[in-house]
């Protein structure tokens, strides 16, 4: 290598870059014609570049807006520092632990056996009483979830949406009425907190979507519905129907939905209104 | 934002209100539209798990990492300034992230993969052949995940600070000034630091790739 090529290896990063000065860039060109050294290893350091920049660039996986939203659900609390006060105070008096367990568990206990179904009224005193005192409800909302059988993982706090108040105790709540109880399937999607939730709340995934449809369609009054990732499976009398809406036609919905004002009231009509993909099956029922 | 104040310094320029196509999604999200965020997570779910995938070598941690941070965006969007593009914002919080994921998971956390028996060939640094390309038959591109296995392995074998800069540069394709602007760093660090990165990336492959 000649004297020269001292100061041609600086330049060729701007020069891979399209930064480097015109006069310079001439006077880089002039010398790799005659210096097939520094050519070369301006050659392999624009492979280099070139093999990080044809790297294939992953895609998140398909369930990762849902999962997220799920844990979004499970852990922004609408009043942090009152839990996390409460839950502070809790631990560091350990008799005050054990005797809030007992009365929660009892109050868990007695509450599960006398009320029938959720009501807003006495729900919204239940959450009232939780938010007021200190130690006693953040563990009785943590106790609360733990008497119900379908919660598969350990729940931190209600779930809450920023706008529902009212709605998180019930939120977790199994109606007891035979006519409304719904089979439960675990899925990526935390299925019991969209099974539970009947009643309709701000839509955000594409699975409480569907399951709001179906509860308003005729055609599956008497259906029993099991979430899945992107919507649910709804089981008649005589078929089992998989209805499920993509991401990106879930957000087209949304869109369509919040300009009309309403939800169809029909998979029918909703599949006329935006994309879904529904299977029909026969039903495993029928003879 | 050091950066900033030293670029309009030296530009005389006055601090023009910075144009994000994503203002109007913010927009709505604060104001209670959880769908607006929905949509925001969609535009970059991909950019920000493959920067998280690159940066750390691992897909469950990649997912994992990117989940944290889409959650932090959730929760601190109301205190974005708008000082920045959101996209910058999303970066820098990607790459904090996956930094205090690093620290945690140790420099040797990577998985690597087996060894490559068989170099590949080239003459006078020409590997463009070998990169993967529909028409390849199944052997051919066996040999291509193997490359890009070793590319990988050997990016995560960089310091961290390189590793950075060189995929933020060359897989992003973000300009200098956004890459400062994202690392906190002037542009002439950033840019000895990518002169750097790329020498050390080179020498790696030279070894095991380009022969």
């Amino acid at each position: 290598m000649s004297r020269q090529c001292d100061k041609f290896p600086a330049m060729f990063n701007e020069f891979i870059d399209n930064e480097l000065a015109p006069e310079s860039c001439q006077d880089l060109q002039q010398h790799l014609e005659q210096c097939p050294a520094c050519k070369k290893e301006l050659n392999l350091l624009k492979l280099t570049c070139h093999v990080v920049q044809n790297l294939p660039n992953p895609s998140a996986p398909p369930d990762f807006l849902a999962k997220l939203r799920n844990r979004i659900d499970a852990e922004v609390v609408v009043k942090p520092g009152l839990w996390k006060s409460a839950t502070r105070w809790l631990m560091t008096h350990p008799a005050m632990l054990a005797a809030s367990f007992t009365v929660i568990f009892v109050s868990a206990f007695v509450l599960g056996r006398i009320s029938p179904a959720p009501q807003t009224a006495k729900t919204g005193n239940e959450t009232k009483v939780a938010y007021n005192t200190e130690a006693a409800p953040a563990a009785s909302a943590k106790k609360e979830d733990a008497a119900l059988p379908v919660r598969s993982e350990p729940v931190m706090a209600p779930s809450s949406r920023p706008a529902g108040g009212s709605s998180e105790m019930e939120a977790y709540r199994i109606p007891r009425t035979a006519s409304m109880a719904m089979p439960v399937s675990y899925s990526a999607l935390g299925a019991s907190a969209e099974t539970a939730r009947m009643r309709p709340a701000p839509i955000q995934t594409p699975t409480q979507l569907i399951i709001n449809i179906l509860r308003l369609d005729p055609l599956f009054q008497n259906a029993r519905v099991y979430p899945i990732t992107q919507g649910a499976v709804a089981q008649t009398e005589t078929a089992v129907y998989r209805i499920t809406i993509s991401d990106q036609n879930f957000i087209d919905a949304m869109d369509m939905i919040r300009k009309q004002g309403t939800l169809p009231e029909s998979v029918d009509q909703a599949s006329k209104a935006f994309k879904l993909d529904i299977e029909k099956m026969p039903s495993p029922l029928t003879p | 934002m050091a950066t900033v104040i030293n670029k309009q310094k030296r530009s005389g320029k006055p601090n023009l209100k910075i144009e994000d196509p994503d203002q109007e999604l913010i927009a709505e999200f604060l104001a209670g539209e959880e769908v607006a965020f929905n949509r925001l997570v969609l535009s970059y779910q991909n950019r920000v798990y493959g920067l998280c995938y690159r940066m750390l070598g691992n897909v469950d941690e990649a997912e994992e990492v990117a989940q944290e941070i889409f959650i932090t965006v959730y929760k601190s969007l109301k205190n974005f300034r708008g000082d920045s593009r959101f996209s910058t914002w999303l970066y820098r919080i990607t790459v904090n992230h996956c930094k205090n994921r690093q620290k945690y998971l140790g420099r040797r956390g990577y998985y690597q993969s087996e060894s490559y028996d068989q170099p590949l060939e080239s003459e006078d640094g020409e590997i463009a052949r070998q990169l993967p390309s529909e028409d390849m038959g199944a052997l051919e591109q066996m040999e291509q995940k193997e490359v890009q296995k070793l590319v990988q392995d050997k990016i995560s074998e960089l310091d961290d600070e390189h590793r950075e800069v060189i995929l933020l540069r060359d897989m992003e394709g973000l300009s200098y000034e956004e890459i400062a602007e994202i690392l906190g760093l002037r542009e002439g660090t950033v840019k000895s630091r990518i002169h750097r990165a790329r020498l050390d990336l080179k020498e790696k492959l030279e070894k095991e790739l380009f022969k």
